[in-house]
């Protein structure tokens, strides 16, 4: 990680003095566990280069990090990525300038523009290019991203994922820190598991001069803080027309709830499509790397956004989770018998919230095997207990893979959006132990019809998510169904649901199979 | 006053108050005494002294205590209970804690010891009176609480309280016969002069009525102690209470593990069997015919010795001389019971097999005569009565074993109850259909309380340890085996069945034979479960880990029937002795020296992607073993597919079609075969990770120091003192280009089936035959010849090291190691002769990788041999690494013999869901 500053012109070498480090000699301290290096390559009363780099302990460096348990922990860009580690070490060694405190005789200098030439890298970012450069074109500076030349030996990759950052532009040399140890980070890919207070004071004291005039500030504060609590803190300190003006530029709490949650179903199922031999990476670290991504996801939509760029449609239309839930509850409420429930395959609770609050209904059992979905879905439910609901559905862990006593001969079972995710060929055996062993009175499925594909102009291969196994069309569900339902002597009736085309029916078919003979024996 | 005597004087209880104040508010009302309103007969007038006679013994009386029990002390105020406790207290006899009194409770809550309500203003005692009423409520309600804790525990509890009402010792036997302890009584029968003249020196005395009131009422009810359903009553005179004698009874279930049981599993009269199996564990009879063992183990049937087999008789006489001699235990059962009931006279139903036994006493009978069988019949009888449902074996006083037959809850187990013995004949038999909870009906699945709990009844087609409960019945009436369970050693010893005795077509074995496929009981597994292993013992793996499984086998594996092995994890070999190496050969030839291991294979490792390969002949071949058509399946180490199902299916049916066309499937004479291998290029699986890991850091290390070393080869240019930092960034910039070039040398281009190859190395299975016992020359050279059948696969090289003193071979090893890990390679998997292997009875490692100093570059960094950070990193901790690679190892080598012996898929399946398990435990994976 290296910061490079060079400066042609008239008392370019004033810059020395400011940064309060004789160019004639090296600079190299311990910072932190890191090693501080500075250098003038190039020293002379109108031209000016100073190399600022820093190697921190790679073992140092990762010890006690959340992903200590990670294959790849020891290949680690942290050693060698621009970031916030990079200012942390750099801070006492820039103090002089930062503060713009040089000895007295060159006090004059702090308030003078310089024409400055600065890069700095390597830089690893999931912010596109055009945002990259808008975060500086935006403070009077020009601009170059360069990316290094790649090649391997076998197809891997269209180009680098690093880059480095090339700007041109007049300022003075405290202004021009304030600002790269604010962009710096912003920059930075780097998962924060910790930010505390002391980043908000930071902010403000970096910012002072040129943040709250900048386009994207509101983009820059979420980028640095991330949680709403410390972007709260951050919005009391602003003057109240640039914090009215931050309200409705920037968005304290990321996008909607259902967004996020939308957003988080989508990451697990390209975690679940991704995932690779090599990397054995444990439950719940492979789920905090979720809830990052789902944020990076939620942010470059943003960032999209910010570069005016249009923000992309997902083929499901969004309300037809909603009119899934509103189905199955109306078919549940009419039932003779709906005392006992069961919600297989229940995710984060929320169909199981809806059937607890159906009259009549006396339990709820929330059946998920993820363990991740399955905090998500106690959090629900104790929010459901708070507000005092009368049936709080209970969650167990379970699986269709499994048979489980538990979940015998309840009223009604519910597998919404379950099958498309198990591979057909383990279907039969799922549908026996339903149907056989639990004996429902009443079971309810419902799955994507493949044919209303076609209005989401998906082509003949792609599926609607991409963990279905399969999705199939009326006549095929039909069918399948026809044949479950001899396993244990049941009868069975078809409904759609969401809206009706003429030619493909409506995007979610649901089965109601009902136990012939009513009463067991 | 001493506290004692204060206790005397104040002594009284909520019952007699409530009757009392009935009375009183009754005399109020009407002036004379009358029936009370709750209908009960608070007392009658005139009761026939002699009456209370007739259930008084004279003699000594001798109280036999339970264990756990309930006593109550039963007299009218003044009968001196207080005063007899607090003697028997003082004398050792009963401890502190065994004894509870109203008087107690009532004065922790209130701080009251005594309340006279009776004021001459009829307001005034009401209100003391509702007063008094309302604090003796709350006492007794949490001094039964008391006493139901310590049920609950099996203690005895005395219970020091007047008891002269029915309701106040029935809801004793109720609560007795709910939490299955006997109930006693002892009724203090004082004369009522004396009762009087106690009361007149007390410091508040309750008054003349009242005790002639509560006399009345002790008469009237004595003659109803018997019919109330207490297990002992006992109605005792002042002088009888002096002369008492109590014995504790010795818990009846307890026995020590002392040398050692053998419990034997439902014999069901397979009576040869059983003398094979005795045998086997080394009983030998003597000139009685009584079985001993020489380290005078113990022998325990868990029931079910006779009916639906051949030789009830036999099995029975046997059982019933080794009890008689001492030499052997035998718990309830359900034919027991019956047959028990039988033999009384009672009118059962022989069916079920049972008619077989009473066929036997009438062949007995024409053989022998009517005395002789009455004689027998008499014997058994005794001794399938005397049969209790479960025995407790204890080590250094712990409870470690339960013995019963069909099964056992936790909060039975040490105490004797008629619905104990219902349940320990027939286990859990009525499902909980409209309870809100639900209930599993598998009572081992809610089995916590640490017992191991070894069962009979339901027979399973092997031993089945689930959640510390243990099934020894085998069916060996049934044609299975017959088994009996050692401990401590915690080991099975089973015998054949000579044949299918019952000849059931619906038989438990047959039925199970029939749901081999059915999905596994999520319950067995979910709060954490133990395999018993043949090579590693028990091992257990924890809840959270499960659940992590179940959610893999849910979401990502392929299904449950084609995952029948999961590739245990490698160990490392400890840190390298030398300055400059991280692993070498040398710590790992060592490690086997000291196992006693004389030869060792080493193979080349490939870096790729682990891989099973399970093929089937053709697609009908597989319905043996996995229920269905299937070609075969590829998945990777945690049981995910490996290829798109396209690729998969045409990477099959070229492998098929390969060994068929070699014969290979004839030669071998199977329709199966499941390999362990590596799947090359490395970027096949792993091109994500690569792409986002390996190749992004190199990019970042290329591009930081190449920019550093430019700009510092100008300052040196321009005269600054940088060479040495010149001379450091150029050995940098090296290090990111070998790190760049190590990872490339692993990944190349694959087009389809193009490119792909595979190398196996454990030939794990064919039909009928797991190869886990044999020597890797034999795999390694079985791979050869497998390479020889297709182009898809590959052979891998491999060395025979020889460990003699005089041999050359260990150097031959580390000379191979270096010149290919220098070439890149990532480096060599040393195995011990055998794949299984044990040293002093503990498995031996079944492999250590030793990875090579430049591959090492890609786990542990770039700049990883830098002495400060090699240091460091030589700190690895790798315990945790070797004991989950044995533990792995051994899960995979019992799923792969259970598969091949086509058990049921639960069975298979709790290795594999323990496997993925103990891979969700996380370890430092860089090991």
């Amino acid at each position: 990680m290296y910061l490079k500053i060079r400066s042609v012109g008239q008392d370019a070498g004033m810059i020395s003095h400011l940064l309060a480090k004789n160019p004639h000699n090296l600079y190299d301290r311990d910072e932190k566990g890191a090693r501080v290096r500075i250098v003038y390559p190039v020293f002379a009363e109108q031209e000016l280069e100073v190399l600022l780099f820093v190697t921190p302990d790679p073992v140092e460096l990762v010890k006690g990090t959340p992903d200590s348990y990670d294959i790849t922990q020891y290949i680690n860009d942290r050693e060698f990525a621009v970031s916030s580690l990079f200012c942390s070490y750099l801070r006492s060694a820039l103090g002089t300038a930062l503060n713009g405190k040089p000895k007295a005789d060159y006090a004059e200098w702090v308030q003078h523009p310089f024409p400055m030439e600065v890069s700095f890298g390597p830089v690893a970012s999931n912010l596109p290019d055009d945002v990259m450069t808008l975060l500086f074109t935006s403070l009077g500076y020009d601009v170059r991203l360069e990316r290094p030349e790649t090649s391997y030996s076998f197809k891997l990759k269209e180009r680098s994922t690093i880059r480095a950052v090339h700007l041109t532009g007049r300022t003075t040399l405290q202004q021009l820190l304030r600002q790269l140890f604010v962009l710096m980070p912003v920059l930075d890919d780097y998962k924060h598991y910790y930010i505390g207070e002391e980043e908000v004071e930071k902010l403000h004291r970096y910012g002072e001069g040129w943040l709250l005039e900048h386009p994207q500030h509101a983009f820059i504060a979420r980028r640095s803080l991330r949680f709403a609590p410390l972007l709260r803190l951050y919005r009391q300190g602003l003057p109240e027309e640039v914090a009215q003006d931050f309200d409705t530029r920037g968005r304290f709490v990321r996008a909607t709830d259902e967004d996020a949650d939308s957003q988080l179903d989508n990451g697990i199922a390209e975690q679940a499509m991704n995932e690779t031999e090599a990397s054995p990476s444990n439950l719940l670290d492979g789920s905090i790397n979720e809830i990052a991504k789902s944020e990076n996801t939620v942010e470059s939509e943003e960032v999209a956004e910010a570069a005016s760029e249009p923000a992309q449609k997902t083929a499901k239309a969004p309300r037809l989770n909603e009119l899934r839930y509103e189905a199955i509850v109306a078919c549940v409420g009419e039932l003779e018998s709906h005392r006992r429930v069961v919600d297989f395959g229940a995710g984060e609770g929320k169909l199981s919230e809806r059937l607890a609050s159906i009259a009549g209904v006396e339990q709820v059992w929330a059946v998920e095997p993820s363990a991740y979905a399955g905090v998500r879905a106690l959090d629900r439910f104790a929010a459901m207990e708070e507000k005092g609901a009368n049936v709080v559905p209970q969650l167990a862990t379970g699986s269709l893979f499994y048979r489980d006593e538990r979940w015998s001969r309840h009223d009604v079972m519910i597998l919404c959006e379950v099958i498309e995710h198990i591979n057909e060929a383990r279907l039969p055996m799922v549908m026996r132990t339903l149907f056989n062993d639990y004996q429902p009175q009443t079971l309810i499925m419902t799955t994507p019809n493949r044919e209303y594909n076609a209005i989401y102009e998906l082509d003949e291969q792609r599926m609607r998510h991409a963990d279905h196994r399969f999705e199939w069309t009326r006549a095929e569900f039909q069918t399948f169904c026809q044949q479950w339902s001899e396993y244990g002597g049941y009868q069975v009736t078809f409904e759609g649901i969401g809206e009706r085309s003429d030619e493909y029916g409506q995007p979610t078919q649901m089965a109601i199979f009902q136990r012939i003979g009513g009463d067991r024996g | 006053m001493s506290d004692q005597q204060k206790r005397e004087h104040e002594m009284s209880s909520q019952n007699d108050m409530s009757a009392d104040a009935k009375n009183q508010q009754a005399k109020l009302d009407d002036g004379h005494a009358k029936r009370s309103g709750d209908g009960r007969d608070t007392y009658t007038a005139n009761e026939p002294q002699n009456q209370s006679r007739a259930v008084t013994s004279d003699e000594a009386p001798v109280l036999e205590l339970p264990v756990g029990a309930i006593v109550l002390l039963m007299g009218a105020s003044n009968s001196g209970k207080t005063t007899w406790l607090q003697q028997q207290i003082e004398q050792g006899i009963l401890q502190p804690d065994e004894v509870v009194s109203s008087d107690r409770f009532r004065e922790m809550v209130s701080g009251l010891e005594h309340l006279d309500w009776r004021r001459p203003s009829r307001d005034e005692s009401e209100v003391l009176y509702q007063q008094y009423h309302l604090i003796s409520d709350r006492a007794f309600h949490i001094m039964d609480e008391v006493v139901q804790a310590r049920c609950r525990l099996n203690q005895m509890t005395w219970i020091d309280a007047t008891h002269i009402h029915e309701a106040d010792r029935t809801k004793y036997v109720e609560m007795g016969r709910r939490l299955h302890v006997p109930v006693l009584i002892i009724a203090l029968d004082v004369p009522e002069k004396i009762l009087l003249e106690r009361d007149r020196d007390r410091k508040h005395p309750r008054g003349r009525d009242r005790i002639k009131q509560h006399y009345r009422n002790f008469r009237s009810e004595i003659h109803r102690l018997k019919k109330e359903g207490f297990q002992q009553v006992h109605i005792l005179r002042p002088h009888q209470l002096a002369t008492l004698q109590m014995v504790r009874l010795p818990h009846p279930l307890l026995h020590e593990v002392g040398a050692g049981i053998d419990v034997i599993g439902d014999i069901h009269g397979c009576y040869e069997e059983m003398l094979v199996l005795l045998g086997q564990l080394g009983y030998v009879p003597d000139e009685a015919g009584i079985y001993h063992h020489a380290d005078g183990r113990m022998l325990v049937s868990a029931g079910d010795v006779m009916s639906r087999g051949p030789r009830s008789i036999d099995t029975m006489r046997f059982w019933q001389r080794q009890l008689a001699a001492g030499q052997g235990l035998m718990v309830d059962s359900n034919h027991g019971w019956k047959v028990a009931r039988y033999l009384q006279g009672r009118q059962v139903n022989m069916t079920h097999g049972d008619e077989l036994f009473v066929a036997e006493l009438q062949q007995y009978e024409q053989e022998h005569g009517k005395e002789a069988v009455e004689q027998l019949k008499g014997e058994f009888r005794n001794m399938l009565l005397a049969a209790p449902s479960h025995l407790i074996f204890t080590k250094n006083g712990v409870r470690c074993v339960v013995v019963t037959h069909a099964g056992i809850r936790d909060h039975h187990i040490g105490k004797q109850s008629n619905r104990i013995s219902d349940y320990c004949r027939y286990g859990e038999t009525v499902a909980g259909q409209h309870s809100d909870k639900p209930i599993r009906t598998d009572w081992f699945n809610e089995h916590q309380s640490g017992e191991l709990i070894v069962w009979g009844h339901d027979p399973r087609l092997q031993p089945t340890i689930a959640n510390r409960t243990i099934n020894i019945d085998q069916g060996a009436v049934f044609g299975g085996q017959l088994t009996a369970y050692r401990y401590p050693e915690q080991s099975f010893v089973s015998v054949e069945a000579k044949q299918d005795y019952a000849a059931d077509p619906d038989s438990p074995l047959i039925r199970l034979r029939k749901r081999r496929f059915a999905a596994p009981d999520l319950g067995q597994f979910i709060q954490g479960y133990s395999v018993l292993t043949d090579s590693y013992g028990e091992i257990g793996v924890r809840a959270e880990f499960v659940k992590a499984a179940i959610d893999t086998t849910s979401h990502y594996t392929v299904p449950l029937e084609e995952l029948v092995y999961i590739p245990p994890t490698m160990a490392p070999p400890h840190v390298s002795a030398l300055p400059d190496y991280l692993e070498h050969p040398a710590e790992a030839v060592a490690y086997y020296r000291s196992r006693n291991v004389k030869r060792l294979v080493a193979e080349k490792k490939h870096m790729g992607s682990r891989a099973i390969v399970l093929l089937f002949r053709n697609e009908q071949a597989a319905l043996p073993y996995i229920g269905r058509p299937l070609q075969g399946s590829i998945y990777t180490r945690t049981g995910r597919a490996f290829f798109q199902p396209q690729l998969e299916r045409e990477i099959l049916e070229r492998l098929r079609s390969d060994l068929e066309q070699a014969g290979y499937f004839d030669r071998y004479q199977t329709d199966m075969v499941l390999l362990d291998a590596e799947i090359v290029p490395w970027n096949l699986k792993a091109r994500e990770l690569i792409a986002s890991q390996y190749a992004h850091v190199a990019e970042a290390a290329l591009h930081d120091r190449q920019t550093i070393l430019n700009t510092l080869q100008t300052a040196e240019a321009n005269g600054r003192p940088v060479q040495e930092w010149v001379g450091e960034w150029t050995e940098l910039l090296q290090h990111a280009n070998v790190f760049a070039e190590a990872f490339q040398a692993y990944c190349w281009d694959t087009d389809g089936m193009e490119g792909i190859r595979i190398a196996p190395f454990h030939i794990l299975a064919h039909q009928n035959h797991a190869f886990t016992e044999h020597e890797h020359v034999w795999h390694m050279e079985h791979a050869k010849e497998l390479a020889a059948c297709s182009d898809l696969l590959m052979e891998t090289e491999y060395k025979v090291v020889e460990l003699d003193e005089d041999s050359e071979d260990e150097q031959r090893l580390i000379d191979w190691w270096t010149s290919i890990t220098e070439e890149g390679h990532e480096g060599l998997v040393i195995k011990p002769e055998y794949m299984t292997m044990h040293a002093s009875g503990r498995l031996v490692q079944p492999a250590i990788k030793v990875r090579g100093r430049k591959y090492l570059h890609i786990i542990y960094g770039m700049d990883y041999l830098h002495p400060d950070n090699l240091k460091r990193l030589k700190q690895r901790k790798t315990r945790k690494k070797e004991r989950h690679a044995l533990m792995e190892f051994a899960l995979g080598i019992e799923s792969i013999e259970r598969f091949v012996r086509k058990e049921p898929l639960e069975r298979m399946h709790e290795c594999v869901l323990a496997a993925l398990a103990l891979e969700a435990d996380a370890v430092d994976p860089r090991l």
